[in-house]
């Protein structure tokens, strides 16, 4: 199926029983909050069907038990009808309470390996990078990947690096950065991004994460290099 | 009054049938690879379909059950053996107490799995050098192994090549030649295939925009289109989201058959619609269920008759 637009939003198939509405095409806040408050939205007044909530940086997905969906009259067509009703419900932006986490860090050493590189790559001095990189307040986007690794943005473009070529092992509480992004790996994991800093800010609790989409993390630097 | 692991394997879980509802949170659903075959062994033991029980891989454990129960093996044909007597696949089975169960050589397929009457606790968990306790105290009491006369009819999991798709997302990023080529060319699984994905050798793919994509959701069968033009199909421990284009997703109905591929198996994407995806699904569903019903009442039947020596 290709995609559908109503009311300004792209809504797609992903796969036979998932269905992704796209609320803009861009990162930016507004669009997220927007995702977040739909999430509410379908979170507190659940459709039939629908086992899973995906919300993203600028999307919404609805993953669906496929024998309901198969049961209705024109399957997921018809899921499709009763989501737009629910889109044309009006809503309260963002109701969420939006917790500012302080993060510190220890920026380079030994578990924040790639500052050094990162400041080679870019020219840029490691006090410059620290100060630019714990300057802004970041929106947690999105939770992904893996359980609790909260996408955060926007870095400043100063900063931007590509992603590694091969993943390498992280330790729990690594600060990575790449392309626009930065974030924080909750536990042991693969990953591919420039590692330039390090806390022990708690990231789970009984294996749920603390930091929720919409949350705010202003990171507080611990040492100067 | 357990299983007792005599020997671990390589790959060896207690599985679930996917935990729901936290994939916000970046917590992946997980659950068995092939729903079809494990929740056959389910019908035929008389559990609930989507009752815990294990996922084995080769080389497989070995298991002495310390409590004669009634179990089921489902999927790959890994040579079963209990007390040096082979086991078929797909019938349910009365193991004595005492009973030591072994898989000698793979045959056929990538995944087995073992249900017990009552279901197993500890699910998701990887199978260590320990004890699994039953979930409900087997009742049964069997000095002799039983191998009921009847059997289940598994001619889904049939291992043909074909596996049908529709169009993701991103599936117009590919250019004309790649998207023939994707449609109808056998592909090879590469080694590189686990509990997260299957990845495939191919010619590289090509496309026509270079464009980064806004990490969003993926989903188990979601055809992802690596940055150096390699493809891979996410299955059951997949991530929740993910910043590759997806070219294609494999319908619900075929993940079962290709949840069973080994490294080297070939693979033939067809491209095919939602209706079609939702028919292949309901029907599969219905013969699951047509099982559980038949084995219920055999089941009942049998144990009537048996009362006295069990």
């Amino acid at each position: 199926m290709n995609a559908e637009n109503f009311n300004g939003y792209d809504i797609y198939a992903l796969g036979d029983s998932a269905i992704t509405i796209e609320f803009g095409k861009n990162i930016n806040p507004e669009t997220n909050d927007l995702v977040i408050s739909r999430f509410n939205q379908f979170q507190e007044t659940p459709i039939k069907g629908v086992i899973d909530l995906i919300p993203s940086y600028h999307s919404l997905t609805l993953c669906y038990d496929l024998n309901v969906v198969a049961k209705q009259k024109s399957g997921l067509h018809s899921l499709i009808d009763q989501v737009k009703s629910r889109l044309e419900e009006p809503i309260k932006l963002h109701a969420h309470s939006s917790q500012l986490h302080e993060v510190p860090v220890v920026y380079g050493g030994k578990n924040g390996s790639d500052l050094l590189r990162v400041s080679q790559e870019k020219g840029i001095d490691l006090q410059e990078i620290i100060r630019l990189h714990a300057e802004p307040t970041y929106r947690v986007y999105m939770l992904g990947f893996i359980p609790g690794f909260a996408y955060l943005g926007e870095l400043h473009a100063k900063l931007t690096m590509p992603r590694k070529s091969t993943p390498q092992p992280m330790i729990p509480g690594s600060i990575g950065i790449a392309g626009l992004q930065t974030g924080i790996y909750p536990s042991f994991s693969p990953g591919g991004w420039n590692i330039i800093g390090h806390t022990d800010y708690p990231l789970l609790e009984n294996g749920m994460p603390i930091l929720q989409a919409g949350d705010r993390v202003k990171f507080i630097p611990l040492n100067q290099l | 009054m357990s299983l007792i692991i005599h020997k671990v394997g390589i790959l060896d879980t207690i599985q679930h049938f996917g935990v729901k509802g936290l994939q916000s949170k970046g917590i992946r659903p997980g659950g068995v690879m092939d729903q079809f075959s494990a929740s056959i062994a389910n019908a035929l033991v008389g559990n609930k379909l989507n009752e815990d029980l294990l996922e084995i891989h080769f080389p497989a454990c070995e298991i002495i059950f310390t409590k004669s129960c009634l179990i089921s093996i489902v999927g790959a044909h890994f040579s079963a053996k209990l007390n040096e007597k082979y086991l078929p696949l797909n019938r349910p089975i009365l193991v004595p107490t005492n009973g030591k169960l072994q898989f000698v050589a793979p045959k056929s397929g990538r995944i087995v799995y073992l249900a017990i009457q009552g279901g197993l606790v500890g699910q998701g968990r990887l199978i260590k050098n320990s004890e699994i306790a039953f979930k409900k105290k087997p009742k049964l009491n069997s000095s002799s192994l039983h191998i009921f006369p009847w059997s289940a009819d598994v001619h889904w999991q049939k291992y043909s090549p074909e596996i049908h798709v529709i169009q993701g997302r991103e599936w117009e990023r590919l250019n004309e030649e790649s998207q023939r080529q994707f449609c109808c060319k056998p592909f090879k699984l590469s080694h590189h295939a686990d509990r997260m994905g299957y990845r495939l050798q191919h010619q590289p793919f090509h496309t026509r925009t270079k464009e980064e994509i806004i990490s969003s959701a993926v989903n188990f069968g979601t055809i992802q289109l690596l940055p150096n033009g390699q493809t891979i199909v996410l299955m059951a421990d997949h991530q929740t989201t993910g910043g590759y284009p997806r070219i294609a997703h494999v319908i619900s109905a075929d993940l079962p058959k290709l949840a069973q591929k080994s490294p080297g198996d070939e693979v033939i994407f067809h491209l095919t619609d939602q209706e079609t995806a939702e028919k292949e699904w309901v029907a599969q569903q219905k013969h699951i269920r047509q099982i559980q019903n038949i084995s219920q009442l055999k089941l009942n039947e049998f144990f009537q008759k048996n009362s006295n020596q069990l």
